[in-house]
């Protein structure tokens, strides 16, 4: 089982964008996708459409000896899952604390339903705090969508710095994403940075992308010729192939 | 839940849901679609369907487990796991096929219809497969058959409550009743076939108070119907288990024979014993040489560029060995064994044909067991495991003969009783065997390395993974040696020896 998280301390750069259609594209792939929907806003569990609750909330949820498999919920499509988002996940730092070795939690409840998947896919809240500590622990890489503007690099930054602490860092893919190549700020930026660590493949900026909001449906499934649709299915490959997984 | 309906039309299905929420309904082009399985239907028992249909160029095989469905499209459709690329139904199918050829059970052509249940939120909460399907056997040029409609609800993870009051309500409507067979079940059963059928394992029912002689003969009798099963695919080579089971049966039937001598007629068994003899000689060297192959197939990784001269050259032996082997199971010899073999079975046992051949057979066998165990004990004390190689060998085939006397008769005596000595026997049976293995291929390594020499094809580094592999084989003997004792003691721990006595 692969663990990736989809983050970025920065908001509204296209994280629960891309961990559903992401996972849309690894489901579609043959492999058994889980999106664990972290976030307290809920986004990923809205577009697929699951009521945002968890037995016993995000305190239950925390529970390693009842396992994880409990919250899941099927999505509309074969082989992808979702743990929904619930809005006692705002607390999840104070319940982590609360906990015997925090920072490991996440990681072995993951380990509860290893046998279950091949892909899981965290959508993570935009901070570096303790729950953001244990997903580092817990995921083999991190997905970093960047848009290409001067405050999103520099939060990627942020992260690599923060990363750099660590005794085991998650490998970490960047990529740019919402790409208006229109605008002289974008293209310069892309061309200053694309060498340092990015995927090849880039998301345009696309008012079809926004739709998710009120399709609740990935984008594969309404708009499967849209370009960005296209860039979301090459990204994933481009993942695949530097994890060495074969679909 | 499966539900079967008289009149399946989906309109029926709609308006039955039509009270509950909103639905929506997927069509798809029709397609054709073959099933698979082994020859022992190891998926089948494992509630799995391995299910493989033509896109363009490519096979979509399909595995349907219980926990889920896994897809992958392949260049060619699967023979055996070990041919599929790494992938998810590379890792599911693999453990359970292990070395078992798959072979198509039946064909089906599919219109796919598919309800979705929605929730006030336009979620799907539950699926009802409303397929329009005809079935046919896997051999070609054979006409199609309608299956009879049916609806397959297919609940979704963490919607069970939903999926449930739709089975309920579904039930109630007239003319539909609840199913609980599968869809492979199904299918097979409109064309009069059966899901199933074959086990490696041996079971027969024998009553504990059935003569001896009559008994032993049922044993025969199931032992015989294995041989023949397995007869064409042995000579056809379809995988190495069919000769494994073949050489099992016949190695059970020798040792039936030989075991409970006093229960049968003397002398109208002795050329059988010839012949089984016969048997059991002609098909060893094949075996030996596919379990030679198989182990090295495991070893491809692990071996890489060196593997291929050395794999080829045992396998050009193993289908030199095959054919002669194939040849002989057409032979007059072979014809007439079986034809006179399955008279003796079937002819009705004569009174007093043999000493022991009234006895009840829970009484003949259980004295059997019990002297046959003794042996075992006193052959086992006194041997030396770091040294005794051939004493091993016959403490194994001993072993061997005291398994089968517990497995043929299993059935007449209470599970809690049979189950613990079988246990350890086979615990003790493993490492023996293993050991036998280790010694087998050690001897024909050395010989292999010279024949590689002469022919000039290896290269270097082959002779030294030669070198590398029988120093691991030597250390690996070692570790079985030392395992020996502490399964021994335990086949001779007093537990078993009340439960034999």
């Amino acid at each position: 089982m692969k663990v990736f998280a989809l983050y970025n301390l920065k908001g509204g750069v296209g994280k629960t964008a891309s961990a559903v259609n992401l996972g849309w594209f690894s489901a579609a792939g043959g492999f058994r996708t889980l999106i664990w929907d972290l976030d307290p806003q809920g986004a990923a569990t809205f577009y697929y459409r699951v009521r945002p609750e968890l037995r016993g909330g995000s305190k239950g949820l925390l529970r390693r000896k009842r396992g994880l498999a409990r919250h899941v919920r099927a999505t509309d499509y074969e082989r992808l899952d979702l743990i929904p988002a619930d809005p006692s996940n705002r607390h999840l730092d104070l319940f982590l604390a609360r906990k015997r070795r925090p920072l490991a939690r996440l990681r072995r409840l993951l380990a509860t339903i290893r046998k279950d998947y091949d892909v899981v896919l965290l959508d993570c809240a935009p901070a570096i705090s303790l729950t953001s500590e244990a997903i580092f622990d817990a995921v083999d890489a991190l997905i970093v969508p960047t848009i290409p503007t001067p405050l999103s690099l520099r939060a990627l930054d942020q992260v690599r710095e923060h990363l750099r602490e660590l005794k085991q860092p998650p490998t970490v893919y960047p990529f740019f994403c919402m790409v208006d190549m229109r605008r002289t700020l974008h293209r310069d930026l892309i061309l200053a940075h694309q060498n340092e660590g990015f995927l090849a493949s880039r998301v345009p900026y696309s008012s079809r992308v926004e739709q998710m909001g009120t399709r609740r449906e990935p984008l594969p499934a309404y708009a499967p010729n849209l370009a960005a649709t296209q860039v979301y299915a090459e990204l994933w490959a481009e993942i695949l192939e530097r994890e060495g997984l074969m679909p | 839940m499966n539900f079967v309906v008289a009149e399946g039309s989906l309109d029926a299905l709609l308006s039955a849901l039509s009270d509950g929420g909103s639905t929506r309904v997927d069509r798809e082009p029709c397609r054709t679609e073959t099933f698979y399985d082994s020859f022992d239907w190891r998926l089948y028992r494992k509630n799995t369907q391995l299910v493989c249909r033509r896109r363009r160029r490519a096979v979509v095989a399909s595995l349907i487990t219980p926990q889920g469905r896994l897809e992958a499209e392949l260049n060619f459709a699967p023979v055996f796991a070990r041919d599929l690329p790494p992938s998810p139904l590379f890792d599911a199918l693999g453990p359970i096929l292990s070395v078992r050829r798959l072979m198509p059970v039946a064909r089906a052509r599919r219109r796919p219809r598919t309800v979705h249940v929605l929730n006030e939120d336009g979620k799907t909460v539950a699926r009802i497969q409303a397929d329009r399907l005809e079935v046919a056997p896997p051999e070609r040029r054979v006409k199609w058959t309608t299956v009879k409609p049916s609806w397959v609800l297919r609940p979704l993870r963490g919607y069970d409550a939903e999926a449930e009051a739709i089975g309920e309500r579904l039930a109630r409507l007239p003319d539909v009743r609840r199913d609980s067979r599968s869809e492979l079940d199904r299918l097979l059963g409109e064309i009069g076939r059966e899901a199933g059928g074959y086990s490696s394992g041996f079971r027969v029912a024998l009553e504990r108070q059935l003569p001896a002689g009559a008994a032993v003969r049922r044993v025969l009798a199931t032992l015989f119907e294995t041989m023949r099963v397995n007869e064409a695919g042995t000579i056809a080579d379809l995988d190495p288990e069919f000769l494994h089971d073949f050489r099992v049966a016949v190695r059970r039937t020798r040792s039936c024979i030989g075991q409970m001598r006093a229960t049968l007629p003397e002398d109208r068994l002795k050329p059988f014993r010839e012949d089984f003899a016969w048997l059991g000689s002609i098909t060893g060297p094949t075996r030996d040489l596919d379990v030679f192959v198989l182990d090295l197939l495991d070893r491809r990784t692990e071996l890489a560029a060196v593997w291929e001269p050395l794999v080829r050259l045992v396998q050009r032996d193993q289908r030199r060995e095959q054919r002669k082997m194939a040849a002989r199971l057409r032979t007059e010899r072979y014809r007439g064994l079986l034809a006179r073999w399955s008279a003796f079975l079937a002819a009705d046992p004569v009174v007093g044909e043999a000493a022991e051949s009234d006895r009840p057979i829970v009484e003949a066998a259980a004295e059997r067991i019990a002297r046959k165990y003794a042996r075992m004990l006193t052959r086992g004390a006194k041997l030396d495991a770091w040294r005794a190689t051939d004493a091993l060998h016959r403490l194994r085939i001993e072993g061997k003969k005291l398994r089968y006397l517990l497995e043929f008769f299993r059935g007449v005596f209470p599970a809690e009783t049979v189950g613990p000595p079988i246990a350890a026997l086979k615990r003790l049976q493993d490492n023996l065997g293993e050991l036998n293995d280790l010694r087998v291929q050690q001897a024909a390594l050395p010989q292999l390395a010279r024949r590689l020499e002469t022919d000039g094809r290896a290269s270097a580094d082959t002779f030294v993974f030669i070198g590398r592999l029988l120093e691991r084989l030597a250390g690996r003997e070692r570790l079985v040696r030392r395992e020996f004792s502490g399964n021994f003691k335990l086949f001779a721990s007093d537990d078993i020896a009340r439960l034999i006595r």
